[in-house]
């Protein structure tokens, strides 16, 4: 196996590897290459055994991402469910005024009080306040 | 040698390394595995860092702000990133310097007063 099948071999195994996100895993790679190929350069005839030694193997790449990464993953989690329990709160306060507004109508229909309201469209003039025209109270 | 290969691996490293990237990279522009040669030189091999434990570190640095990188074409198919450190990563060093001092004394004096 030649510097270049080995180098080769270990970052397409470091690739397979690591599942992060796309731009730092190319700029990792990238990185990973032109080290590789350093190390190439001043260590002719190495091996994939010889990168392992000196790289890691690609196994500790993964493991050392996702310990780097799992601080910025716990964030973005308390995030999203900081943002979850808001919309829940906000929908069922929603949730509560509507269940409350409709009880209060019911309660006041039940009570035989009722009120409609009917706007006169015929006003185009907007300056003005539009006032009920009629308006019904039954007791 | 099962002993030094624990302490390659120990914590107390792996909260240093921050520190000693810094420090190289105060001293000018350098790619990541110059980094690592300098690391091993300087240390007398002791102090190891493994590419996989490097980069992340230094990708979380230039998040922070701390370094700039750029990328240069040094061969077909072949990019170097050199880091810099910033301004902004100067007063970074400097507190992990402080930091540094007052925790490595600390511990003196414990061993110290319990050896």
């Amino acid at each position: 196996m030649d510097n270049n099948t080995a180098i080769s071999k270990y970052i397409r195994k470091a690739k397979r590897i690591y599942h992060g996100d796309r731009k730092t895993k190319q700029r990792f790679i990238d990185d990973l290459q032109d080290a590789l190929l350093c190390f190439s350069e001043t260590h002719p005839g190495c091996t994939y055994a010889d990168l392992t030694t000196s790289f890691g193997s690609p196994d500790e790449i993964r493991e050392a991402f996702l310990k780097d990464s799992s601080k910025e993953l716990k964030k973005r989690n308390l995030l999203i469910y900081r943002i979850v329990i808001l919309c829940s709160v906000l929908i069922a306060i929603a949730v509560l005024a509507f269940t409350v507004h409709l009880a209060i109508e019911q309660y006041h229909y039940s009570q035989g009080y009722f009120i409609k309201t009917i706007y006169d469209y015929e006003k185009t003039d907007s300056s003005e306040e539009t006032e009920p025209i009629e308006s019904f109270h039954f007791d | 040698m099962a002993d030094k290969k624990i302490r390659k691996q120990s914590n107390i490293k792996h909260g240093t390394i921050e520190l000693v990237l810094l420090l190289l990279l105060q001293q000018g522009q350098k790619y990541g595995y110059q980094l690592s040669q300098e690391l091993e030189e300087y240390s007398n091999g002791d102090y190891e860092l493994k590419e996989a434990t490097m980069y992340p570190t230094l990708y979380r640095l230039t998040q922070n702000g701390y370094l700039n990188c750029e990328q240069v074409q040094v061969g077909v198919r072949r990019t170097r990133v050199y880091y810099e450190i910033t301004e902004e990563g100067r007063v970074y060093l400097d507190k992990l310097r402080e930091e540094y001092s007052v925790i490595t004394g600390a511990i003196s004096n414990i061993m110290k007063h319990t050896d």
